[in-house]
């Protein structure tokens, strides 16, 4: 992807939790700080109006890579660029204009609303950060959001907790949208909904972004989901992306080993599409000390040799793919 | 080849005799202050040796209720109000609590959702294993004086250790004095899973036991208990709301919608050829990784709250195909094929 089509754009994102230890503990029992790399030198680009999916299993960093790029956390090395312009150390009014243009849907829609505050209150918020200082206004506009986001107008002074997960999560949806913004981070919006309900979510952001022409990156670990929204797919393991390609490209010809086991576990309803179940061994190793060379040798079923316990494989283009693998270099 | 076996061995089984479980017309409801929840409403379901059932539907269809009514741990205020739970032919809920009491855990194990909330975070999780098979006494009386009990405590450790090797954990002398917080989500379950086989139990219910893990893990668990009905010929109800998993892993499957099933069959059929309308809107709203993409057609309206619903089918105010004779009198499940029936007016 050429930069002046990229709205968002990584480049070597790197989010480092450092977890501290008590002085006393330092010196009693001889441990030091830990570092756990969540997000350790992420590139990914991601078109205007595209979906991108990002997709692997839990503690694989796909929510902090999410919340790095839309400011919530500080990066602590790499570069961020929205719209060609460098956001990384960005600091007051500018943060402002870009929290207005990149918002997040989270994911546990039972922890993401003030169980305090209205319907009303909770949209009020964004719009009146927007700008729209009228109250009238406002009304009209929080009634307008909930009619597009599939409520009744007649929800606007309820409470949280008087809705069912499903419209709590459009109430989420809602709320990030009355930012009007560009492009929107979707941290597994549908994965604690039922399948009737998820459906109904999935076809709404979809109606959403064709009518606004939203840029999403979508974060999920179910992978037919992620194969039915995303435009391109990229696979995370230990803070690492280890492959991007196009969803077709992707789910008919996976290259990196992980990649083709994350597919062979899914359970499928067609018998015909199922693939050779490819079951790894143990579970995904610590990011507070992650294995060396290539992360996931230590489950690795396709290991070409010591290469991939000494060096780490960049991500190189091979057949239409970008892989992380010694395999394809 | 493996699956054509298994087929004419399970033949065999069925022909020998009766089932293993039966439940007829169970009805489990909560009363509460703002009516009466009608939690599961005349379930019928028949289970053979050796067999594994899925029972699927989303949250809050009783599917769960099923599983706790059968070892009669409904919490209060609900109670169990008709019907039956006939285990090896007798009657569960005639039964006084002393001998259900016995049948948990050593006949019938339950594999809860959640490890983390299931283990004991202040035990170790090994002792948690062994309290089952202490409790039923299972490698001598749990009673004996030092010496003898001393013994039976060792041996108790060491059947353990095995179960733990058979479940997949490695270096099991370790793990057996690790805490709960000490143990991966995965693994954690897979103690859980330990612990339910502890006295090697005929009928294993398991509530949704791969909804809190990967992929990749549940993978890994799916074959552990595959491996486990095969070996040890344990039956298994799985309860799930994952249309792919039952496809995959069982080989009947049960639908249920607000407390009752409204559709059953052989994986196969009830997959490929759904016939009532909400296991239809139930596939079509899942999205398939196969080929091209396919639109998903959500259901519309939300699931409903079974608080005194109306005579009729639940499913009436959601359904395309609904009828004025879906309401009023209860509709029956019919048989539209050998094993397959289904609770709709169409057919």
């Amino acid at each position: 992807m050429t930069e002046e089509q990229s709205l968002v754009e990584v480049r070597q994102l790197r989010k480092y939790f450092l977890i501290e230890r008590s002085p006393l503990v330092k010196l009693l029992a001889r441990k030091n700080d830990l570092l756990v790399r969540a997000v350790d030198g992420v590139n990914l680009a991601i078109g205007d109006g595209e979906t991108v999916g990002l997709v692997g299993e839990s503690g694989c960093g796909k929510t902090t890579l999410g919340r790095v790029i839309t400011r919530l956390y500080e990066p602590t090395d790499g570069q961020i660029i929205f719209k060609c312009q460098d956001i990384t150390d960005s600091r007051g009014a500018e943060l402002l204009k870009l929290r207005r243009q990149s918002q997040i849907i989270f994911q546990n829609p039972y922890a993401s609303l003030n169980p305090r505050k209205t319907v009303r209150q909770i949209i009020s918020v964004p719009l009146q950060n927007r700008g729209v200082k009228d109250v009238k206004a406002r009304e009209e506009e929080i009634l307008y959001l909930l009619r597009r986001v599939g409520l009744s107008e007649r929800y606007i002074d309820s409470y949280p907790h008087q809705f069912s997960g499903g419209q709590r999560q459009r109430i989420g949806i809602a709320r990030a949208l009355a930012m009007r913004p560009k492009f929107i981070v979707a941290d597994e919006p549908v994965s604690s909904l039922d399948v009737s309900i998820q459906a109904q979510v999935l076809n709404l952001l979809e109606e959403l972004q064709e009518e606004l022409g939203l840029t999403y990156l979508f974060i999920a670990h179910d992978l037919s989901v992620i194969f039915y929204v995303s435009d391109r797919v990229a696979v995370m393991y230990l803070g690492k992306i280890v492959e991007v390609a196009k969803t077709d490209e992707l789910f008919a010809h996976p290259l990196h080993p992980y990649t083709q086991a994350l597919m062979a576990a899914v359970p499928m309803v067609d018998k015909k599409y199922r693939r050779k179940r490819i079951t790894l061994k143990g579970t995904v190793p610590s990011p507070i000390d992650p294995p060396s060379g290539c992360r996931f040798h230590t489950r690795c079923f396709a290991k070409k040799g010591k290469i991939c316990e000494t060096e780490e494989p960049p991500l190189i283009v091979s057949d239409g793919h970008q892989v992380a693998c010694h395999l394809f270099q | 080849m493996a699956e054509v076996d298994e087929e004419v061995e399970l033949e065999k089984v069925k022909s020998q005799g009766e089932p293993l479980l039966e439940l007829r017309n169970l009805t489990t409801i909560f009363p509460l202050k703002r009516g009466v929840v009608q939690a599961v409403t005349g379930v019928d379901l028949t289970l053979h040796r050796g067999e594994i059932i899925g029972l699927v539907g989303e949250s809050g269809c009783g599917k769960s209720m099923t599983m706790l009514s059968i070892l009669r741990l409904v919490p209060y205020p609900g109670k169990i109000v008709d019907g039956k739970v006939l285990y090896k032919g007798e009657n569960l809920l005639d039964k006084p609590m002393g001998k259900v009491r016995q049948i948990r855990g050593r006949e019938i194990a339950m594999i809860f959702q959640d490890p983390m909330t299931t283990l004991n975070p202040v035990f170790k999780v090994g002792e948690q294993v062994r309290e089952s098979l202490r409790i039923h006494g299972i490698v001598g009386d749990r009673r004996l004086p030092w010496p003898l009990g001393r013994e039976i405590r060792i041996k108790e450790k060491q059947r353990v250790l095995r179960i733990m090797e058979e479940v997949g954990i490695p270096a099991t002398k370790y793990r057996y004095h690790e805490y709960p917080h000490q143990f991966s989500g995965g693994m954690q379950q897979r103690m859980v899973i330990a612990t339910a086989l502890a006295c090697e139990p005929k009928l294993l219910l398991a509530d949704e036991p791969t909804t809190a893990l990967d992929v990749t893990i549940q993978a890994q668990i799916l074959d552990l208990l595959r491996k486990i009905n095969r070996e040890h010929g344990t039956s298994i109800i799985l309860v799930t709301h994952d249309l792919g998993v039952t496809a995959e892993f069982c080989r009947n499957i049960a639908v249920m919608y607000a407390g009752r099933i409204v559709e059953k069959g052989t994986a196969d059929q009830v997959i490929q050829g759904p016939r009532h309308p909400y296991t239809q809107g139930l596939l079509h709203s899942i999205p398939r990784i196969a080929g091209e993409r396919k639109r998903i057609q959500p259901i519309p309206g939300e699931v409903p709250e079974p608080v005194d619903l109306p005579e009729g089918c639940a499913f009436y105010p959601r359904c395309d195909r609904a009828r004025p004779e879906c309401l009023g009198s209860e509709i029956p499940m019919r048989e539209i094929e050998n094993g397959r029936l289904v609770r709709c007016v169409l057919y």
